[in-house]
């Protein structure tokens, strides 16, 4: 797994579903989904394609892509 | 005791003609426990229903060989269609050494050297030759139709051997006579009469089971795709095993060229794979990580690794072959009967022998022993029952087995003669006419961007959605050829829209209230079939600059399907659940003018009873999911089918969904067919009409007192008779000429879709 970038201080950090990176949420990377009101971040557009083919599985912890 | 019954497929040996069928069917059938007992001719199958608590496999047995027939298990791995090439080589020989027996013998009759070498001891070395001949090489007529008559019925054997018994056995005694001196030595013997009547029918016969053969090579072909051995991933290393030993879940390597044994999902490799045994379609279908592969299917391209998910008989390959099996088993209404018929006719013909054998006696013209031997020979000979039994099932097997290498799967013979009545044709639309898959029709702007810069906007912020319709909108793109650019801070809302940077632009896609989040009172602009039509919407830099409106794909096959029906003169009605101007859109760009919208399941029900109720035959085309009960009611359901499901209960008719030409060639392949079988029986019937009579001697009025040139007396005596040797000859003709207009129809042209007729 890779180190997450990470600053010091900073707290506005959300977990990737996908990949379980951790990414910043004021500028994440891959963008973001929003699903039934709540908003989730990816590190990649591949992992946000990913989450949505199968959102509630992502979403639920069932499924995940560690790279 | 429901639970308990098992099927069981015997292979049954020594059938000749629709009268064995019925003499297997009714053994068994007699046997406690057994039901649903389809005998086959062609396939020389039994397929049956039994409790094997009641009824043992060797008790199965057992009364088929009391029927004076035999019977086997099927050899699951190398299963056998039609006569076994073992059986075909014995045939020929016992047919080579026949003929070069039989023509020895003519050579002595006839030409004068050897008749006067042989002197009066000729008819010794006749009787000789012919026994040889007889009982050597026909010996399985004597023994069949023995069988026949321990069981009180007859067949086809029991006129072979009956007519060269007479014959054989009234020149064996006329020889006795002459040895006796009891007779003069000059008296004319009929053992060159036997031995070519066995010649001519081994002839017949062995062309025969070459032809039968040969109607059974489409479904031979579909068997024989299957792979023997495989490759598969064990303790990380590949290891070749025997197909069958596969497991599920286990990982098989296929290289290119190599066929896929089993159904799976593709783990890695990219590869181009060729699903023409599974759909017809000639082209190769490339396929990649996630995605389905087939039994039976080509590699054609990279390596692939696969993980099993079906094995042996639950494959689709597999499943296909035991639907193809069960419609080639089964039985068309008129060749139910003309199998009871075939049971009466033998008897009939044996009558009609005695009585003109006897009417020769009596007749004015005095005593005519010869003549009425001769007659009751011809009569015996020349009659035919083979090619009324013949004329149903060579049809239904070639067209079975050319149908289902084209993706077109019968349920069952029945369901062929049905389609050929076909007079209307029902289509549902989603799925059928239409894929089910959205594409961009329109791209409307509201004038302060081009249509182009629209859409690739749109495509670029839809590039990372996975939506059905930014699929659409990709592939619109895509096909302009021009460069998406990348999209920046994409936020996806799952089930409103998508939003984002693209050159410096914020790009909003998705529904009316997605886009337009501040003035959600202004209303989207419409057009009449717009308006019910799905609808995105795009805004940029929060300005309202377009929309894209999406409909159902039109099937690119639609419009020559629609036209090849009404081309066969069938009637075409489209019926959907759909809104009137969309449906009427669709009706209109595939050339269909009846048209019923907005229609539920039960109201497309009521509406195909409505048309059976004006005595329209009907087929229903529809996607086999939503359509069930509509499928059911028509006479004949046509379910359009994925790959993965080709046996659809519902239909009588399953197609590949890849090619709805196929909607029409079932159809017409079907009429074709059914055509070729009231040849077939026209031919069967009208053959042993007219030529029994003759073969009795009813033109013997005309041809008696004419003299009949030398060339001619191969087919008419000199007394004015026919000839019982022409009569075995007509009687192999008959049947050989029944299988080749049944092969005809592998020259069935397919509609084939034209790349280019858009």
């Amino acid at each position: 797994m890779k180190i997450p970038w990470f600053k010091k201080g900073t707290t506005n950090l959300s977990e990737d579903l996908v990949c379980n990176m951790m990414v910043e949420i004021n500028n994440p990377p891959g963008g973001k989904v929003i699903f039934n009101s709540m908003t989730y971040y990816f590190c990649a557009p591949g992992c946000k394609i990913e989450f949505q083919k199968d959102p509630i599985g992502y979403i639920s912890g069932e499924k995940h892509n560690p790279m | 005791m429901e639970e308990n019954k098992e099927e069981l497929t015997l292979i049954i040996e020594g059938m000749t003609c629709a009268a064995c069928v019925f003499h297997v069917e009714s053994a068994i059938s007699k046997l406690q426990g057994v039901s649903k007992v389809a005998v086959n001719l062609i396939t020389e199958k039994a397929r049956l229903t039994y409790i094997p608590q009641i009824s043992s496999i060797p008790d199965i047995k057992l009364a088929v060989r009391k029927s004076g027939y035999s019977a086997h298990t099927e050899n699951k791995l190398a299963p056998e269609y039609g006569i076994t090439a073992k059986r075909l080589k014995t045939l020929r020989l016992k047919t080579v050494i026949s003929a070069l027996l039989t023509t020895t013998l003519i050579l002595m009759m006839y030409v004068p050297i050897f008749e006067n070498f042989l002197g009066h001891q000729k008819h010794y070395v006749f009787f000789i030759i012919t026994s040889i001949i007889i009982f050597g090489c026909g010996k399985d007529f004597y023994l069949s139709a023995l069988h026949s008559l321990r069981n009180k019925t007859t067949n086809m054997n029991t006129l072979v051997s009956l007519g060269t018994s007479v014959a054989y056995g009234y020149s064996t005694l006329l020889t006795i006579l002459i040895f006796l001196d009891m007779q003069n030595s000059s008296s004319h013997t009929y053992f060159d009469m036997a031995s070519i009547i066995i010649t001519l029918v081994l002839v017949g016969r062995y062309i025969e089971s070459r032809m039968r053969k040969q109607t059974t090579d489409a479904i031979r072909s579909l068997v024989n795709t299957a792979p023997i051995t495989a490759t598969v991933l064990r303790d990380n290393s590949e290891v070749p095993i025997l197909a069958d030993q596969i497991i599920i879940g286990e990982i098989v390597i296929v290289y290119p060229g190599e066929t896929i044994p089993v159904d799976g999902i593709i783990i890695t490799g990219v590869s181009m794979v060729n699903e023409s045994m599974l759909s017809g379609e000639s082209m190769p279908v490339t396929k990649k990580a996630t995605e389905n592969v087939f039994a039976s299917t080509i590699n054609t391209g990279g390596k692939l690794t696969i993980k099993a998910l079906s094995i042996g008989s639950d494959t689709v390959h597999a499943r296909i072959i035991q639907l193809v099996e069960e419609a080639q088993e089964s039985k068309a209404p008129v060749q139910r009967f003309a199998d009871k018929a075939s049971s009466y006719f033998v008897p009939i013909i044996i009558a009609s022998s005695i009585i003109t054998f006897a009417l020769w006696l009596i007749l004015p013209a005095g005593l005519q022993v010869e003549k009425a031997i001769i007659s009751s020979i011809s009569v015996l000979i020349i009659a035919c029952p083979c090619a009324m039994g013949l004329a149903t099932p060579t049809a239904i097997m070639v067209t079975t087995g050319i149908a289902a290498k084209s993706g077109i799967l019968y349920r069952d013979a029945a369901t062929i003669e049905m389609s050929s009545r076909v007079n209307t044709i029902v289509f549902d639309k989603t799925g059928t006419l239409t894929l089910g898959v959205p594409e961009v029709i329109e791209i409307i702007t509201s004038g302060l961007h081009s249509q182009e810069s629209l859409l690739t906007f749109a495509a670029s912020i839809e590039s990372e959605s996975e939506h059905i319709i930014a699929k659409a909108i990709i592939k619109k793109q895509t096909a302009t050829n021009t460069p998406i650019p990348l999209a920046k801070n994409v936020t996806i809302e799952i089930g409103k829209g998508a939003s984002g940077f693209v050159d410096g632009h914020f790009i909003q896609i998705g529904n009316w209230g997605y886009v337009n989040k501040l003035d959600s009172n202004k209303t989207p602009p419409f057009n009449e079939l717009n308006k019910h039509l799905a609808q995105v919407y795009i805004s940029i830099d929060n300005n309202y600059a377009g929309n894209f409106v999406l409909n159902d794909q039109i099937n690119p096959r639609a419009i020559e399907t629609v036209q090849s029906l009404k081309k066969m003169g069938i009637e075409i009605y489209l019926l959907s659940g759909d809104h009137k101007t969309v449906t009427e859109n669709v009706g209109q760009k595939v050339g269909i003018k009846n048209i019923l919208s907005s229609k539920l399941p039960h109201e497309k029900l009521e509406f195909i009873k409505y048309l059976q109720n004006k005595n329209h035959i009907v087929a229903m085309v529809g996607d086999g999911i939503n359509d069930g009960p509509a499928l059911m009611q028509a006479e004949i359901g046509i379910a359009l089918n994925n790959g993965s499901d080709m046996a659809i209960e519902a239909a009588k008719i399953n197609l590949n969904n890849t090619n709805l030409l196929n909607c029409a060639n079932s159809l017409s392949l079907a009429r074709y067919s059914l055509k070729k079988i009231k040849q077939n029986l026209f031919w069967a019937v009208s053959y042993n009409i007219t030529l029994v009579p003759i073969a009795a001697g009813a033109l013997y009025s005309l041809t008696a007192d004419i003299p009949i040139p030398y060339l001619l007396t191969g087919l008419i005596n000199d007394n004015g008779l026919l000839n019982p040797i022409a009569a075995a000859a007509a009687m192999g003709f008959s049947s050989i000429s029944v299988i080749a207009n049944s092969l005809t129809l592998k020259r069935f042209k397919l509609i084939l879709h034209q790349e280019n007729n858009k």
